[in-house]
């Protein structure tokens, strides 16, 4: 974490130059005999190219190093909210242009996504297709109009995305209160979309003073995978993007919380006839040394129908289903179980399971073919997430944003075979404690509501 | 020019040729695909929920679901152990028409996994006791289903569209006919069915195509010995609905939002003015922000997050819905506005310059129905599936390209009927029911709970 505020901070002081130079930092190994070629350009861009001409298209991306963690308490729901605006009137095409360029060329998954650590502009397009994309994504990096009326219009679909994944969605719901309850201080503890009152509340200028303060070159990752010449690719994008000055990106300090050292429960409502049950325990960040450990005791307790909770909970008659996240951030995140109960089942029975389950990992009842499943799992699902041009860029742009290097993602899977038996009691023991867990109980309302 | 050459070459590479290996109507298809080391594969079985009788609504996804269970030689646990050891994953996804059991794994486990794949499908178990439980946790899932507000507005749709026609079967059945279902119940499901007659088989990836079609062969033979007695499934007839405007209310107290489908019969590719209507509705419902529903209800408006216009398709005419989700008090202005807009569509079609920024779009997007050998896998599953005729995905750019302008309007008022529609509203009755009244031309309202099946 603290590399990235480094890097960036330094790269703030060089501003407000033009003309950026483009300098080739050199070839990586990828997947299979793919391979990596990484750029920047004097500005700060920095721009990852991986050749596949497997078929005439190619993804093109634009990760920023921004999301909700960069926000203030009573200002929340902006990075998304301003993900919604990024595709709007620009100084040099009115508000609908974007998309129209775009959809008229061909683009595939014409979208974006915010995080607690980044927003991306994802988009695939025919070969042909290059410069019309770098001189848009270029264009909306720094020359983005907030008219007033847009944003009140962007404002209320927003409100009903929230009602939509938040409100009325019980899985939404638990997960708002799971992050409010865990997170006290840092700023993963609000929603990445917001409160209701923040977005009515976000005022115009305040709107603009966050696009400056976070949309630069100096903040940003260009990938590009697919059907490209290297050596064009790098052309277009020092025309378009080399004219751009870096800026000082504000990025404020986040605060941290105290290690949590009790146990905290909570009960929310749900519009649901079963109960549902949501845990998480304190972790690492993506590029601690405990991470690639943390996935394989993932993979081990809850991937696949012969993992240890599907075992427990729902052949055990607990459950309906199980699932668990390890999430991948820059700063030290939950490890989430989530739970989905049967008929009549209650979420406490569901945490004695899991307990026990635990509690196994911990006494080393570990086979090694229990390690060889959760590493063929997750090398299965790295291979089998690989298909198209896009989730190889989703893969580069993640790693490159969240852990500072794209290498990261591929070193977590070669790394997992070292991992023993001994070491996934070691982490079990360290961060499964049930004074390091929250949990929050789903219970259904009646059937008035 | 340079682009066209390209994708003209493309074309040949990823062109799917079924083979047929002589055994009772039995197809085979596989793409060779080394860029990464995985193979997929997926068993096409011709018998889906459409099939379930009334009485046994769930059949199809239980019975597969037992499949997977469990053999003659190994337990489920000990089974499913290896095979996730292997690097492979093996599931079942239920359509109306079929179930696809989708198999994957890493390549260097494949010869392992083949022999996995024979054992599961030629050696199942059916315990009793297994069974037992698969009901229980379908159970949660149908009741989890409830909780889910999109998933609810579908769901609810189909069965108060079709009404008793088989397209109205829910593909978890209820909570009433699975907790009904008996082994023997699955265990004649797979001897009926599960036959090459009733079997295709697609794939593509790291493995020569030899081998795969030798073990396909083999497994077909064995299997046709095993179910000499099955039979094909039943013709399922077309879907008669109402000729009126109806109004479903699913009632959910105390939500803020509501999840709206209004929509009618749907279409074929081989329908007169199937791409004719294809590429209109782009500019009116479609994927594109342009589109008159999104600009009008989203852009302008800020009333829903999303608005589409989609078509459902099917062995028969199924449905084409529009979709959106305001909030509570915006909900029955917006079902007006999507009216007017659904009206002046039928009455005046498409301008100019929408056909020809939809052409474009569609035309230039086109690349993309086919371009990893995973999605040419799924593809050929699906037009299979839905009796499509062979390379309708790779075929749909040059027939948007032939679209002439002047025969939209015609094809739109011939095609939709503005008096036949089916409205289903998921939300707070009480905040909702009386507005709704006021919508024109709809007369039967009915109001039922959310936990209702």
């Amino acid at each position: 974490m603290k590399k990235f505020v480094i890097f960036f901070l330094l790269l703030g002081l060089t501003s407000h130059y033009s003309e950026a130079s483009m300098s080739e930092l050199g070839e990586l190994p990828y997947l299979g005999s793919l391979k990596v070629k990484r750029y920047q350009l004097s500005n700060g861009l920095k721009i990852l190219i991986l050749e596949d001409h497997t078929s005439p298209t190619f993804a093109y991306q634009t990760w920023f190093n921004v999301g909700s963690r960069d926000e203030v308490a009573g200002l929340t729901g902006l990075a998304h909210l301003f993900e919604h605006m990024m595709f709007k009137a620009t100084k040099n095409h009115k508000d609908g242009e974007f998309d129209k360029m775009l959809e008229s060329a061909g683009a595939e998954g014409l979208n974006a996504f915010t995080s607690r650590d980044f927003t991306a502009y994802v988009q695939s397009l025919p070969s042909t297709q290059l410069e019309l994309i770098v001189s848009l994504e270029a264009e909306r990096m720094v020359n983005l109009i907030v008219d007033e009326d847009a944003l009140n219009k962007e404002r209320e679909v927003v409100q009903n995305e929230r009602r939509f994944r938040n409100e009325n969605n019980p899985d939404g719901k638990l997960d708002e209160e799971l992050y409010e309850m865990a997170f006290q201080k840092h700023s993963y503890h609000w929603p990445i979309i917001g409160y209701e009152e923040d977005l009515k509340r976000a005022k115009k200028e305040q709107c603009e003073a966050f696009y400056k303060s976070h949309y630069a070159p100096n903040n940003a990752t260009v990938i590009m995978v697919g059907d490209v010449d290297p050596k064009k690719a790098v052309k277009i994008i020092e025309k378009y993007y080399g004219d751009l000055g870096s800026s000082k990106i504000n990025r404020k300090a986040v605060s941290v919380d105290r290690p949590q050292t009790k146990e905290r429960t909570t009960t929310v409502s749900i519009k649901t006839p079963v109960e549902k049950i949501l845990l998480g325990y304190h972790v690492v960040d993506a590029k601690h040394e405990d991470f690639v450990a943390l996935e394989v005791l993932r993979n081990l307790l809850g991937v696949g129908k012969s993992s240890r909770l599907h075992k427990s909970l729902v052949d055990g008659g607990i459950a309906s289903s199980v699932d668990l996240m390890n999430q991948e951030q820059k700063d030290p995140g939950l490890f989430e179980i989530s739970v989905n109960l049967q008929k009549g089942k209650t979420g406490k029975q569901a945490l004695s399971a899991i307990d026990l389950e635990i509690g196994k990992v911990i006494a080393g009842k570990v086979q090694s073919t229990d390690l060889k499943r959760a590493v063929s799992l997750y090398r299965f699902s790295l291979f089998k997430d690989q298909a198209s041009h896009y989730s190889k860029a989703q893969f580069l742009g993640f790693y490159e944003t969240v852990a500072g290097d794209f290498k990261r993602g591929l070193e977590i899977v070669t790394s997992m075979d070292k991992v023993s038996k001994e070491e996934l009691a070691r982490i079990a023991k360290k961060y499964f404690k049930k004074t390091n867990r929250n949990v929050v109980f789903g219970k259904p309302l009646s059937k008035k509501g | 020019m340079h682009m066209l050459k390209k994708i003209g070459l493309f074309f040949v590479l990823c062109f799917f040729p079924f083979l047929n290996l002589g055994v009772a109507h039995m197809k085979v298809s596989f793409e060779e695909d080394f860029s990464l080391p995985i193979v997929y594969l997926n068993l096409v079985l011709e018998v889906g929920s459409l099939h379930d009788s009334p009485q046994k609504l769930g059949l199809a996804n239980i019975a597969t679901e037992m499949l997977l269970r469990g053999t003659k030689k190994q337990s489920k646990e000990v089974f499913l152990s290896q095979l996730e050891q292997l690097g492979a994953s093996l599931d079942a996804i239920i359509y109306p028409e079929g179930v696809v059991l989708h198999a994957a794994v890493l390549s260097e486990n494949t010869e392992k996994f083949l022999s996995m794949l024979e054992e599961t499908f030629l050696m199942p178990l059916f315990l009793e006791s297994e069974l037992k439980k698969l009901k229980k946790e379908v159970e949660g899932q149908i009741l989890e289903q409830k909780g889910n507000d999109k998933q609810l507005v579908s769901l609810n749709f189909s069965r108060f569209f079709y009404g008793t026609h088989p397209y109205g079967n829910p593909v978890l059945g209820t909570q009433k006919t699975v907790a009904a279902l008996t082994k023997k119940d699955v265990s004649d499901f797979y001897s009926q069915y599960f036959h090459p007659q009733n079997l295709s088989f697609f794939g593509s990836g790291a493995l020569e195509k030899n081998r795969i079609e030798k073990w396909y062969q083999s497994f077909s033979e064995k299997l046709s010995k095993l179910n000499s007695k099955s039979k094909k499934p039943g013709p399922i007839a077309e879907p008669v609905i109402p000729k009126e405007k109806r109004i479903l209310i699913v009632d959910k107290p105390k939500t803020t939002q509501t999840q709206i489908l209004m929509g009618g019969v749907g279409f074929r590719p081989e329908d007169v003015g199937f791409y004719s209507i294809q590429l209109a509705n782009h500019s009116f419902g479609g994927s594109s922000f342009a589109a008159r529903m999104m600009q009008e209800l989203r852009v302008k408006r800020g009333w829903t997050y999303g608005a589409y216009n989609s078509f459902k398709f099917g062995k028969t005419h199924r449905h084409f819905a529009m979709y959106f989700f305001p909030k509570n008090e915006d909900s029955v202005p917006a079902i007006k506005l999507a009216l007017e807009l659904f009206a002046d569509f039928l009455n005046k079609g498409i301008t100019k310059e929408e056909f020809e920024f939809a052409k474009k779009s569609l035309v230039n997007n086109s690349p993309f129905n086919y371009d990893t050998s995973k999605k040419r896998l799924d593809n050929a599953t699906q037009e299979h599936l839905l009796s499509f005729p062979n390379g309708y995905f790779k075929d749909f750019s040059s027939k948007i390209e032939s679209v002439d302008f002047a025969e939209i309007p015609s094809v739109l008022k011939k095609s939709f009927n503005p008096e036949q529609l089916t409205l289903v509203v998921v939300g707070d009755a009480a905040m909702l029911k009386k507005d709704t009244q006021s919508l024109p031309g709809f007369k039967q309202t009915v109001v039922k709970n959310y936990l209702e099946d």
